[in-house]
Order: structure tokens, then C-alpha cells, then sequence
């Protein structure tokens, strides 16, 4: 039954969200009940390649997803899913960050804020029209020349991606963060001594000391989250608690990463000898600068994932038990 | 000239109509999806799925059919049935269906024969 739970996330992904789970069901339902009737006629349980002709005859997933979407104008249904999909992913996921990150120093740096803002707005708006339209017209293009319809391509149900569980936590990523993360902290508590950075020629780079309070929270968060990548290799599935707690830890990690953005200078740069110390302090203020900005857009990112993924994660809840595949989420769904 | 593409989408547009009202009138008694395809192909109407289940969402969101998820031999599965308002709405329907087959029936017969007289 594993094809049929690729094949039913395949549909998943093209399906309205509103009415995703119910669809979802119902198509699952008649699969079993194809495949049932299949088994007793045939008096042995389905191969996978019996399965994958029922699948197959019952078509492709974005054309299983685009039957029940509405009809949109003079579209197909499932041209129009994809022309959906790839704006939002343009616009949203490419366009928006890159304009924001390409526009930003120049607002900051202007003499007049109100002026460069509302120039980076019109700019930013420009770009999006411009890129609405040119996926417009290719898909016009596609549409009227009819290049190849998606749902008419060959395809084949064992080729689908494997079935994504999303209160599985990938143990790969707990084990590297955990390794990581483990010689992170013995070289800053100096178990594992690294005291100068870089000894060059000309210079001598080493990092300067922290505040105690700030060490101490630094320790703490760090320490903490080792403690939840150790839990997360145990036990790899989202609990409602776990969920929360990693919520509270990355708001903590944020907290902290601003605090030290704003706690600098990080590094000393020191001349070696001491001919072109001019030269030597501008490289002090060109790295401490860069570790700054890192830390600040560290903080930011982790406030992004924190309002796109965790508190959702958190509300969404978790399961008690190891997730056992898709199947299970679909019995819950019903 | 006149292709297979072509007399497909003939095809097509002539069946949408009657699928509904062959849905309609078959879920006087309650079925889920399956049974209902089943049903349907056992009286000579084949319907494919990718056709019937969103053509029952379309339905129900109308109100002619209501619809329930309820267990049946130890699986969930989404019973349907026709509304009181599908229920009038079925039964007009069916009069103008009649009415258009009398008439078509009519119609081609008198075609035909006019066609006859010319031959003979």
C-alpha cells in the first residue's frame, strides 16, 4: 500500500488546502476498494506493479488534483494549478527576499528614509508586474501552442517520491547538529582550545571576551538545544510538547543572537608587526562588521522559521507515537 | 474534415448532462463513490472517477445531495444522498430528459424516413 500513499501525496500537494483532507479520503477510500476487488478476484494480495496499473489508470496526480479544482476562466484547471504554484513561488519565495535583501542597505544608508522607501516599494512592485507578466505569457504560449500537456506525459506511480511524514524528524540532521554542536560548545567553554583564529603573516586574529551574562545565556541556549537534538536522535517524531519546546528554544536563540549582534566587537585584529596598523584596524572593523550582520540576519531568519514553522508546528500538535507512514495520518483524517 | 478529437468532444459534451441526471436518480437510495461507479457501470453507464467524485462535490455544494462519512465493514467511507431539493430537481429533470428523447426519437425517426422515401 506504500504506492498508494505516494501516489495519495503526489495529489495532496495540487489539492485546494481547505478541502485537501477530505478529497484526500475519499480518493484513498476508493483506491482501497479498487484494490480489494482486485485482490479477491485475483485471490492473492496485489504486486506492486498490479497496483501501479490501477494507480495509473486512474491518472496523474495533477490531473487527479486539477478534476476537482474549479474551473478558472479560459485555463485548464490544471495549467491553472501550476501557473498558481510558480507565481506564489516566484513572487513569494524568490522575488520578495532577494528585492528586500537587494534594497535594504540602500533604504538604511539614505538621508531620506521616507523617499528611499517608498522608491524601494515602487521598485519592488515594478519587479513582481514585470515577473507576473512574463509568466503570463509563457503560459499563454503554453496554452495556445498546447507544447505538451502535463497530464498527457508518460509517467509511472513507482517513480513517485517517497511519502514525506511530517512528524518525522530526519535523524541524519540530529546526528550532524548534535556532532556540531557538541564541538561548538567545547571550543567556546575552551575544553578545546583555539585561542587565535588566524596567525598570518601580517596579522593576528583572536576572539575578544564576552560579557559573563551574555557567556552564560549563550551556554545555556546552546546547551539546551543539544539536549533537544539528543531527545529528537531518541525519539525522531514531533510531540505537542516537544513542539512547544523547540518553539521556546528558537525564540531563545533568536533573543540571543540579537543580543550578541549588539554586544560586538567579536574579534581583535592585531598587527604583527606593527607597520600598517591603519590597515590592520580597518580589517578589525570589516570583520567585526560581518559578524554582526551575520548574527543579525541569523536572528532574522530564525524569526521567520519561528513564525512559519514552529508556531504552526506547535498548534498543529504532535503524535505520542512513532508516525507509521501516511496511512496513519489518512485513518486520523477519517 | 471532421476527426476522432473532434467527435470526442461531441461525445463528451452529450454524456456531461446525462451523467448528472444518471447520478442523481441513482442516489434516490444512499451509496458511497464506489458502490455508486459500480452501480452505474452494472446499468451500462460508465463513469470515470476523475468525473463522478468532483461532479458529486459540484452536487452537494448545490444542496441536491447531502453526504455523511459513516463506517462500513470496518472502513470510513463518504455515503451520499439525494437531497429534497435534488429530489424536485430530479423529477423536473427527468421531464425534460423524456421530453428531448421523445422528441430526438421523433426527430431522427422522421429523418430517417424522409431519407428512404428519397432512396426508394
Amino acid at each position: 500500500m506504500q504506492l498508494i500513499e505516494r501516489y495519495l501525496q503526489a495529489v495532496r500537494f495540487w489539492l485546494p488546502k481547505a478541502q485537501r483532507d477530505d478529497i484526500l479520503a475519499e480518493i484513498a477510500e476508493d483506491l482501497r476498494s479498487q484494490v480489494e476487488e482486485r485482490e479477491q478476484m485475483l485471490g492473492h494480495s496485489l504486486e506492486p506493479a498490479e497496483v501501479s496499473e490501477i494507480l495509473k489508470r486512474r491518472g496523474h496526480p495533477l490531473l487527479v488534483a486539477g478534476s476537482f479544482l474549479p474551473q478558472s476562466g479560459p485555463m485548464d484547471p490544471v495549467l491553472w494549478t501550476i501557473y498558481r504554484f510558480i507565481l506564489k513561488v516566484v513572487l513569494l519565495w524568490i522575488l520578495t527576499p532577494i528585492l528586500i535583501v537587494a534594497m535594504l542597505p540602500g533604504v538604511i544608508q539614505a538621508h531620506d528614509h521616507a523617499a528611499a522607501y517608498l522608491a524601494a516599494i515602487a521598485g519592488i512592485c515594478q519587479s513582481m508586474v514585470f515577473a507576473v507578466g512574463m509568466i503570463t505569457i509563457v503560459f499563454a504560449l503554453v496554452r495556445k501552442y498546447g507544447v505538451q500537456r502535463v497530464t498527457q506525459l508518460d509517467w509511472d506511480p513507482q517513480r513517485l517520491p517517497a511519502v514525506h511524514d511530517a512528524q518525522e524528524i530526519p535523524r541524519f540532521g540530529s546526528s550532524f547538529s548534535l556532532i556540531w554542536g557538541i564541538f561548538f560548545l567545547l571550543w567556546w567553554v575552551d575544553l578545546v582550545h583555539f585561542p587565535v583564529l588566524l596567525h598570518g603573516a601580517a596579522v593576528r586574529i583572536e576572539m575578544s571576551p564576552v560579557p559573563v551574562v551574555l557567556n552564560a545565556c549563550i551556554v545555556s541556549v546552546w546547551i539546551w538545544a543539544l539536549g533537544m537534538h539528543a531527545v529528537n536522535l531518541w525519539r525522531p517524531w514531533w510531540t505537542r510538547a516537544r513542539a512547544w519546546i523547540w518553539l521556546a528554544l528558537n525564540c531563545a536563540t533568536a533573543a540571543v543572537a540579537a543580543w550578541m549582534a549588539q554586544a560586538g566587537p567579536w574579534v581583535i585584529v592585531t598587527a604583527v608587526s606593527p607597520s600598517d596598523t591603519a590597515g590592520v584596524a580597518s580589517l578589525g572593523r570589516v570583520i567585526n562588521s560581518a559578524v554582526t550582520g551575520t548574527l543579525w540576519v541569523a536572528a532574522g531568519i530564525l524569526v521567520a522559521i519561528i513564525l512559519l514553522q514552529d508556531v504552526r508546528r506547535a498548534l498543529r500538535g504532535g503524535t505520542s507515537q512513532p508516525p507509521v507512514g501516511f496511512s496513519a495520518a489518512m485513518k486520523t483524517i477519517q | 474534415m471532421f476527426d476522432a478529437q473532434q467527435f470526442e468532444n461531441l461525445r463528451l459534451e452529450l454524456r456531461r448532462g446525462c451523467l448528472t441526471l444518471a447520478v442523481l436518480a441513482q442516489l434516490r437510495a444512499e451509496h458511497y463513490g464506489y458502490a455508486l461507479r459500480k452501480a452505474l457501470n452494472d446499468q451500462g453507464l460508465s463513469i470515470d472517477e476523475n468525473t463522478l467524485y468532483p461532479l458529486l462535490r459540484r452536487l452537494e455544494a448545490h444542496g441536491l445531495l447531502t453526504s455523511a462519512w459513516r463506517e462500513e465493514e470496518k472502513r470510513n467511507k463518504r455515503f451520499y444522498k439525494l437531497s429534497e431539493a435534488g429530489e424536485a430537481v430530479l423529477d423536473r429533470l427527468l421531464e425534460e430528459w423524456r421530453g428531448l428523447n421523445t422528441a430526438i426519437d421523433c426527430i431522427s425517426r422522421s429523418a430517417g424516413e424522409t431519407v428512404q422515401e428519397r432512396k426508394n
